[in-house]
């Protein structure tokens, strides 16, 4: 437990977070070209749907940075979880509670982001196939926002959906 | 002389539309997307804070740009209706105007949404907000 408060720790373990970080900085970099070059490769080639598989592969490399640049807040509250102790088993699942439940809040905190974004990207895209001429624009765009706004609020009643089947049993 | 002064007033308005967008999806979107779980987040979300203001971060980015987008669509497709109307009216075809009106129409109806995008994305969360729960329940077998 001393070792793990010492301050020789909390400097190798800030200069790992620096490292991580600009590895991490650089990864995003060179899979954001790629991506993107790749995505206009296809579009070159004449291949449907790039902008979806683009927006499908950018989405994970924009969370994978994003996790890096809160490693330290959140190694810090996974830290402070360990090292409270497990004495017996209601401490394990205490602790694997207060886990998930960071897990689970940063999702939802991040839902209203990715809510907004799914919104807006869908009525762009919509706002494209209006200006090239394709047929049933309208009705794809409601059914893409009517997906969107689903499985937004599913998600965020997620938690509660699961107490509710968990209540069942 | 009369070009450019239409191409002037053109710009005027582009310029008119570009504020009035940045207006509504600039604050918006923080305000009504993001605030309703920071108003009132749950226990022990301080470690969770910096990757959500990250996300939300660059969900704002991702936002300002598509709106932004969305305006210059919202001119390049009136401007294509309108000369799709003139084309079909030049070529006679019976239907051509009518359906450049439609086109028009359709444009205007998704750029509205588009800007008001965030704002349908508050009264969601609003809506939603009250059946939020964060804490995982421990059943007692």
């Amino acid at each position: 437990m001393d070792l793990a408060r010492s301050a020789a720790l909390m400097a190798v373990l800030t200069e790992v977070m620096q490292w991580a970080g600009g590895l991490g900085a650089i990864y995003f970099t060179v899979a954001l070209v790629t991506t993107l070059a790749q995505a206009h490769v296809g579009a070159s080639a004449g291949r449907t749907g790039v902008l979806v598989e683009l927006y499908e592969r950018l989405i994970p490399i924009i969370v994978c940075l994003a996790v890096v640049a809160s490693a330290a807040a959140l190694g810090d509250a996974v830290g402070q979880w360990m090292t409270s102790g497990v004495q017996d088993a209601a401490g394990a699942v205490a602790l694997w509670r207060g886990l998930a439940e960071i897990v689970v809040q940063a999702v939802l905190l991040s839902v209203g982001a990715s809510l907004a974004v799914g919104f807006v990207s869908g009525v762009l895209g919509a706002q494209l196939s209006v200006l090239a001429g394709q047929p049933g624009t309208l009705a794809a765009l409601a059914a893409r926002l009517l997906l969107v706004a689903l499985t937004g609020v599913l998600t965020l009643l997620a938690v509660r959906l699961a107490g509710m089947v968990i209540g069942l049993i | 002389m009369i070009k450019r002064q239409q191409v002037c007033k053109g710009t005027k308005w582009l310029a008119i539309v570009l504020a009035l967008a940045s207006l509504l999806a600039g604050p918006v979107m923080p305000a009504q997307a993001s605030n309703p779980q920071q108003d009132n987040p749950p226990g022990g979300s301080a470690s969770v804070q910096p990757l959500v203001e990250l996300v939300t971060n660059v969900a704002r980015l991702f936002i300002q740009f598509f709106v932004f987008s969305s305006v210059a669509v919202f001119a390049v497709s009136v401007a294509r209706g309108f000369w799709s109307a003139q084309i079909a009216n030049l070529v006679g075809s019976p239907m051509g105007v009518s359906q450049a009106w439609l086109n028009i129409i359709a444009a205007v109806f998704i750029f509205i949404l588009a800007v008001m995008s965030t704002t349908f994305v508050g009264i969601v969360f609003d809506a939603v907000r009250g059946y939020v729960d964060t804490s995982i329940p421990i059943p007692q077998f």
